[in-house]
């Protein structure tokens, strides 16, 4: 009978996919070789002992799944979910149960691989070079770099590949303390940045409820988000919460799968309207009276008091006349006025006035509260209505619904990437704090989990351990870099070339600054940026070094690419930091690393170590999790430690924002620790900011994007490019990868998902004369992809869009070009974002020339 | 034909052998078709069925049309040949044993095309020894193994008889019984396709007596075509009103045969849902070019029937021939449309449009609608099973006493 | 004797692909074959919708498998019995070792996509052979299906896919047993089975 017990199977593979260049590679000059496609050792039939292992996925998809790995005669076989102790938060989704295929597939990087001398980046000609000759190579051009140029002469990126003690902590806190200059991906920063700025970021502190909360709402916004989708592991608490009669608003320009799936009411915005929105709900909640004064006044920053003359806020120093270094206010004496007029400090008057306060010992001032109105009468609801293309009626009903609660706005990054992407996010803390949607079970802006938890080591820690490599401990700049090092965006490099080293006509790095090396691990920098422009700014460096899992584009354009093992290769901690299941999680060691892999630990190590600085690494990588146990105020404070997550592979600590029932209850980590909803330093964000009005950034307000403005409406005109270039184009998130993560090696996945497509509306196809399944040409000034078109009714008419999973030239996934190639790099000056939103193109069908 | 030179000479009933050059020459190029063929299904065994142009959604093709399309053919034979005998009427002069070999060969073909198609020709056995008798498959095995034992004894008693050995009446029992089976096999063959609920186009109780008239329509019409050819190269003669009669039972059936689709298409189409979504498959969708060539062949068909101006040599061969592609179109329509129309209709994994399989998106991205089409190994295997038919005939031709003897009927 | 079957709450399912993915794992089914669809019901292609922005959108997700019916039209129409029902807990198994591979069960199935064949040699995209050790070897120009993992049933354990589901769409169990959840569910809720016009009983029970 065939279903009884069958052993062997182990059956050489019959059939390879080619893996794009690599596996094409001609063979040239001496002692080249095509990428070895050799398959692991088979193992012997017979017996079947089985082990299993805890484990978790890495990517940074804001999952944190936790898994069982499978082990059968010394190989990986399978990932299933593991369970958590509280059971909503068991899931897994299509991409972690691809693990164990990954693990073993041939689109991995086996070996250390170099440029073949002479041929062209991105040629694909490879040669084998053992570990010895690739850690030489590159830390000899290395200490050549920085005797010549300094530390800042070499670039580290990392991103969200994975988000680990092993790759995305340790590597950071090595790459900060040697004070390496830095490329960042910049991608979601115009929510993140204005999240930080509203909320605060505090390793220790929870600063939003956790996933799990969801279900306790009531009513559930959820915007600019594809949860069924880029949520997915976040179902379970979306249809608690309806199960418990929520009612589901989602906020969005298109018809998804999650306004099918979650949504009572599909709010269906014009894109980049979000603010307009919110402010219209705002206005409707102040109207009817509804806010809540209460959390205004003690949660906010509503109370305090701004000066006219510097828009700072009040301070005693300010009444008690003393000089003070703007820099160095603090929080501490910031003032308001009581009920009986006098002014308090903030964090001891009992009622402070939110409004009608105009001077204060003769210093003119303003109430934030004041501010804030005044900001929304530029924007009346009939406005921000017919901007948005939202009816009023609907606005006011939302606002109702919204300040009754108890309310969670589900958030993610739908209209972050358009460079008003910022307004949204400030708009809509704003309006959390005046219906007090925060801080209460069921209230609260949820990205799905937990932002920012029990504060496992970073750079900060490891470099006040260890010291850096200029010596002393710098502080670390918003955008990630540590003192001396520079920071630049993916989307800044091309202007930076062009200019000679120019951002916004500021000198970066100063006359002596050249950079020579780009080390990227655990990042795709061909994606959320212009693809182009990173590929034309490359001969900025003369050293590219990849350190990565698989064969991703960005691998095929370095002159150094060194294989990292894979998750089921090493021990590990998950960090928490980005997952949404309050929990840490134990990865044990499931294999050995196939072929020559080795951990991001070791690689990075033995590369610092080469060049001189090993005191800055940490001696083993037990003693990494060690420490980045210690370093955590809230594992040490618990007892938490490696040898206790060995023994029970997962555990939640207990959070101080735990209310009675233990449900985290997140809170602000600014420095008021209050909702910052108005800045009183607006700082840009971007390290080369450009001109930009401190004055309107200080609050939310509204500007309509700056390509991706379609229709003429309120008195904003449509944009030149709108009218050249008809369609805008956005990416949003495939089921079957992270970003690039896992868009190769999935096979499984790519039975399902087997090939890129453009989405469009039946309308646009049809005035185009396109049909389901033909290929079509997708351009503008910028570049231009072949692939084939999917008809989706759930398309705004002038909108496109496709999922981000597939890759260029490398990986090869496009019938030509790429989609990546048609992004812009614009940024709004005060806000340094990938705006790849701004993205106007037309369409048409492909004739092969 | 070839063997014109030769058939000059008088044939002699007592001769067992016909033909000379031409024929060997034509046993011989039959006998390579048969060995291409048998090569080509080597490959398909070694290499799989995917070689083949059938996916899990279109999971019969080819094969199984011509299997279904050949059982027709063969009873058609054997009904022309024995319901004279069995009804004791007048025949139609001396053709019964060609038309029962031509039979013969037709199911051994038949059941070839089974065989071909099977994943596992080794595990035939298990049909007899794990036999499920609720399976219409099964019955099929049975019956047609009988049939085609049935023909064989109704053609080596015919002979016998003709040689002044059995009893007449034996041989009109016999004839009985295989008239029987012969209408047997077509139903039987009917049901392996429209007993399935689930299949819209298949399931109509009219499925088995359509087979049937439709088996009439192609036996009739390949028996004419066979002894028009055969007299015409002198192995046998034949009274033109033979063939009169023959070519009039042709429209007959062919009229039938039409009436069955009329009012299969209406009851399907009068209803609405799921069924007039088959009607309008045949009529208008993917299949329109092989239903709307099934009625004008088969109009055409009647039409020289029916007109005797008409019932010229020329004209009758011709309608035969359309006769026979119409019941191929027939036959196309039945196999592909029972797969056109999934029951789940509904966007699925890695497929774009309707088709879920990679020969549908193939047709599809030659501008066609069809969820199969046959591939080119497909073709050649097919080839290779009518090289082996026109070998098995030929053979028959050549080296049976198939030749009317003058007192026969 | 059990009786056991599937309940999928077609309300709730966000068409994550999981439990098709989960299935191929579990089973590791050969490339090109999926024991479990997760159809769209929407536009042409998957998690597409159907109609016009803002006017009639549609869009949804229906997991199907096999039904494992109580008249399942393929044991009936299988020459050799090479698909036949479980008596002990009713699951329609495959047996590939008898299977002759002449599709008259594809052809007898009502539900599209749920049967598929090995056309070649089964392929794998790597070498080691993934999913449960005792999950059935799959062989080239047989018929195979959903067995309800039958590997992991006939030891108490539960079927690859139904552990997982993000959106708690899932459900299996014993209707034979009416303290089951399935029982419950199908009690309390509104379902919606596949083609019951076909005859064919499925097990597999859709809330709508
Ligand atoms: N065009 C376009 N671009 C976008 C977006 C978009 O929607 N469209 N979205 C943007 C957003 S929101 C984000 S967050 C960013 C994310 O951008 P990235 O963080 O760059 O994400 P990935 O593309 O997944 O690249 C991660 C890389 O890390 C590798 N990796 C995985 N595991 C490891 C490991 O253990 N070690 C090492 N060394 N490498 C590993 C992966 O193989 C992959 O090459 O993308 C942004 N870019
Ligand atoms: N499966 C999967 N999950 C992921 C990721 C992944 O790559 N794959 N990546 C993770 C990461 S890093 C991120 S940043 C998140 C991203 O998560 P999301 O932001 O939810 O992802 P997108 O798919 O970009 O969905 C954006 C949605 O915003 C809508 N939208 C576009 N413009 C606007 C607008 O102006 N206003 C509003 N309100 N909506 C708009 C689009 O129609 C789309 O439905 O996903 C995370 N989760
Ligand atoms: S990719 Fe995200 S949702 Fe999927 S298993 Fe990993 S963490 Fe969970
Ligand atoms: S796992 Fe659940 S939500 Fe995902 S496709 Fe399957 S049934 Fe639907
Ligand atoms: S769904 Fe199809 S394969 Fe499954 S038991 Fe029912 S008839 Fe048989
Ligand atoms: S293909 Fe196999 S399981 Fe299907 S009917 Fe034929 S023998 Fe039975
Ligand atoms: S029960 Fe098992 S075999 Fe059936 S669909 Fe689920 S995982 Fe696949
Ligand atoms: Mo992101």
């Amino acid at each position: 009978m065939a279903e009884t017990i069958k052993t062997g199977g182990l059956t050489r593979r019959s059939f390879l996919k080619t893996t794009g260049a690599v596996a094409g590679a001609a063979v040239l000059g001496g002692g080249a070789v095509a990428v070895a496609r050799s398959a692991p050792a088979v193992a012997d039939e017979g017996q079947s002992a089985e082990r299993i292992c805890s484990g978790i996925c890495h990517g940074g998809c804001v999952g944190g799944c936790r898994f069982n790995w499978t082990v059968r005669d010394g190989y990986v076989v399978k990932s299933e979910m593991a369970p958590y102790p509280n059971e909503a938060y068991n899931r897994i989704c299509s991409k972690g149960l691809s693990h164990a295929q990954r693990t073993y597939s041939e689109d991995r990087i086996k070996y250390p691989m170099r440029r073949v001398e002479g041929t062209e980046r991105g040629a694909g000609e490879w040669e084998r070079i053992s570990w010895d000759e690739a850690i030489e190579e590159v830390s000899t051009k290395w200490k050549g770099y920085i005797r010549d140029y300094g530390l800042e002469s070499i670039f580290f990126s990392q991103s969200s590949g994975n988000v680990s003690m092993q790759n995305a902590a340790y590597l950071n806190a090595i790459s900060g303390a040697m004070g390496f200059s830095t490329i960042a991906q910049q991608a979601d920063q115009a929510g993140v940045q204005t999240i930080i700025k509203m909320m605060g970021w505090q390793a220790p502190i929870v600063t939003c409820n956790e996933g799990a909360d969801i279900a306790n709402a009531k009513k559930l916004f959820i915007f600019g988000c594809n949860a069924a989708l880029s949520l997915v592991q976040s179902s379970s608490h979306i249809y608690a919460a309806k199960d418990n009669g929520c009612k589901v608003y989602a906020i969005d320009p298109n018809y998804t799968p999650t306004v099918a799936k979650y949504s009572d009411y599909h709010i269906a915005l014009r894109p980049a309207t979000d603010a307009m929105v919110f402010m219209g709900m705002m206005q409707a909640i102040i109207e009817e009276g509804l806010q809540d004064d209460e959390f205004l006044k003690t949660k906010s920053v509503a109370p305090f008091l701004v000066k006219r003359s510097d828009g700072l806020f009040l301070r005693q120093e300010d009444l008690d006349g003393i000089e003070v270094d703007p820099s160095k206010i603090g929080p501490d004496t910031i003032l308001v006025v009581g009920e009986d007029g006098v002014p308090a400090l903030a964090s001891e008057a009992a009622n402070p006035a939110l409004s009608g306060i105009k001077e204060v010992g003769g210093i003119k001032v303003d109430t934030v509260y004041d501010l804030m109105l005044k900001r929304l009468s530029e924007y009346p609801i009939d406005m921000c209505a017919e901007v948005s293309g939202i009816e009023a009626d609907m606005i006011r009903q939302m606002g109702r619904d919204y300040a009754e609660g108890p309310s969670t706005v589900l958030f993610q990054f739908g209209p972050d990437h358009y460079t008003n992407g910022h307004t949204g996010y400030m708009a809509l803390f704003a309006l959390a704090s005046v219906a007090g949607q925060m801080q209460k079970p069921g209230a609260g802006i949820s990205q799905g989990g937990i932002i920012s938890s029990m504060g496992l080591a970073g750079a900060m820690d490891w470099i006040g351990k260890v010291g850096s490599a200029a010596g002393e401990a710098g502080a670390m700049s918003d955008i990630g870099v540590m003192e001396g090092g520079v920071a630049l965006a993916g989307c800044q490099l091309q202007e930076f070339k062009e200019t000679g080293g120019y951002i916004n006509g500021q000198k970066v790095g100063g006359d002596d600054f050249h950079p020579k090396s780009w080390w990227i691990a655990g990042q795709n920098p061909l994606q959320t940026t212009s693809r182009k422009s990173i590929l034309d700014s490359l001969d900025l460096f003369e050293l590219i070094v990849v350190e990565d899992t698989v064969w991703n584009e960005m691998a095929y354009y370095a002159d150094i690419v060194l294989p990292v093992a894979y998750y089921t290769e090493y021990e590990d901690v998950s960090n928490g930091v980005a997952f949404s299941a309050p929990y840490i999680v134990h990865q044990e060691k499931c294999i050995e690393p196939l072929f020559e892999g080795l951990t991001d630990y070791e690689i990075s190590t033995r590369l610092i170590d080469a060049i001189g600085y090993g005191h800055l690494t940490c001696p083993s990588y037990e003693e990494w999790l060690e420490f980045s146990f210690e370093a955590s105020p809230v594992c040490s404070a618990q007892g938490i430690t490696l040898e206790k997550i060995r023994e029970v592979q997962v555990i939640k600590p207990r959070y101080p924002e735990e209310n009675e029932d233990g449900i985290i209850i997140g809170k602000p980590a600014t420095p008021t620790g209050r909702v910052e909803f108005l800045q009183e330093n607006p700082v840009p964000t971007n390290p080369w900011p450009g001109e930009f009005d401190p004055e309107t950034e200080r609050i939310f307000y509204w500007i309509p994007p700056e390509e991706s403005w379609v229709e003429s409406v309120g008195g904003f005109e449509a944009t030149e490019a709108s009218k050249k270039y008809p369609l805008s184009f956005h990416w949003r998130r495939s089921r079957f990868a992270t970003h690039t993560n896992f868009s190769v090696g999935c096979h499984w996945l790519d039975e399902i998902d087997t090939e890129p497509f453009i989405y469009i509306s039946p309308s646009a196809a049809s005035d185009r004369g396109i049909s389901d399944g033909d290929v079509v040409r997708v351009y503008n000034d910028r570049g231009y992809c072949v692939l084939r078109a999917h008809i989706d009714g759930g398309c705004r008419p002038w909108m496109i869009y496709s999922t981000q999973r597939a890759q260029g030239s490398g990986v090869g996934d496009y019938i030509e070009g790429s989609l990546g190639d048609l992004s812009s790099n614009v940024s709004h000056p005060y806000i340094l974002n990938a705006n790849f939103s701004e993205c106007q193109v037309e369409i048409e069908k492909y004739e092969e020339a | 034909m070839s063997e014109n030179v030769r058939a000059a000479r008088p044939a002699k009933a007592s001769a067992v052998q016909f033909g000379g050059r031409g024929l060997n020459v034509g046993i011989a190029a039959a006998a390579a078709v048969t060995v291409i063929g048998l090569a080509l299904w080597g490959i398909q065994l070694a290499q799989g069925l995917a070689v083949t142009n059938m996916r899990s959604l279109d999971s019969w093709g080819l094969y199984i049309t011509s299997f279904m399309f050949l059982v027709g053919l063969s009873a058609g034979g054997l009904i022309i040949s024995s319901v004279p005998r069995a009804f004791g009427i007048s025949g139609f002069g001396g053709i019964s044993k060609v038309a029962v070999w031509s039979s013969i060969c037709c199911t051994v073909l038949a059941i070839g095309f089974v065989v071909i198609d099977l994943g596992q020709p080794l595990r035939l056995w298990e049909l007899f020894a794990y036999s499920n008798m609720t399976s219409p498959l099964m019955w099929d095995i049975i019956v047609l193994s009988t049939y085609l034992i049935l023909s064989i004894v109704y053609l080596w008693a015919t002979m016998r008889h003709e040689k002044g050995k059995g009893s007449a009446q034996a041989l009109r029992v016999i004839s009985v019984i295989a008239l029987v089976t012969a209408i047997l096999v077509h139903s039987v063959t009917a049901w392996v396709f429209g007993l399935h609920a689930g299949r819209a186009m298949w399931h109509t109780a009219l499925l088995a007596p359509w087979f049937v008239s439709s088996a009439l329509v192609c036996g009739t019409a390949l028996v004419l075509a066979v002894v028009i050819g055969l007299r015409k190269a002198g192995y046998m003669r034949l009274d033109q009103s033979h063939v009169v009669k023959m070519v009039k039972l042709l429209g007959v059936f062919v009229l039938v045969d039409l009436y069955f689709f009329g009012c299969d298409l209406l009851t399907e189409g009068y209803s609405g849902g799921h069924g007039a979504e088959v009607v309008s498959m045949l009529t208008s969708g993917a299949l329109a070019p092989f239903f709307w060539t099934e009625i004008v062949l088969c109009v055409f068909a009647a039409v020289v029937a029916f007109v005797p101006l008409l019932r010229r040599n020329g004209f009758i061969v011709a309608a035969a021939i359309a006769s026979i592609i119409a019941i191929f179109c027939k036959r196309v329509q039945l196999l592909v449309g029972g797969f056109q129309l999934p029951n789940i209709d509904l966007a699925s994994a890695g497929a774009f449009g309707p088709a879920l399989t990679d020969a549908g998106a193939a047709t599809q991205s030659l501008g066609g609608s069809m969820v199969y089409f046959p591939s080119p190994l497909e073709f050649g295997v097919l080839l290779g099973v009518l090289g082996l038919g026109t070998l098995l005939f030929m053979l028959g031709i050549k080296y049976l006493p198939l030749k009317p003897v003058e007192d026969s009927r | 004797m059990a009786h056991y079957g599937m309940v999928i709450d077609a309300k709730r399912c966000v068409g994550c692909q999981t439990c098709a993915v989960a299935c191929k794992q579990a089973n590791n089914v050969p490339e090109g074959n999926f024991w479990n669809r997760v159809y769209t019901d929407g536009g042409k292609s998957i998690d597409t919708a159907s109609g016009t922005f803002g006017v009639d959108n549609h869009l949804s997700f229906l997991p199907v498998s096999c039904q494992h019916c109580e008249e399942p039209a393929c044991i009936k129409a299988c020459p050799v019995g090479a698909t036949y029902k479980d008596p002990e807990t009713g699951i329609v198994r495959q047996d590939y070792d008898k299977c002759i591979g002449c599709r008259m069960c594809m052809a007898a199935c009502p539900y599209t996509g749920v049967r598929s064949f090995n056309w070649e040699e089964p392929k794998h995209a790597v070498d080691v052979r993934l999913g449960d050790a005792d999950a059935p070897k799959h062989q080239k120009h047989v018929v195979e299906k959903c067995t309800l993992c039958y590997q992991r049933v006939a030891k108490g354990e539960t079927p690859g896919c139904m552990v997982l589901c993000p959106a708690r769409a899932r459900h299996w169990g014993d209707f034979d047993d009416p303290e089951s959840e399935v029982s419950k569910l199908v009690l309390e809720r509104e379902y919606m089975q596949l083609l019951p016009e076909a005859g064919t009983k499925p097990s597999v029970y859709y809330l709508v």
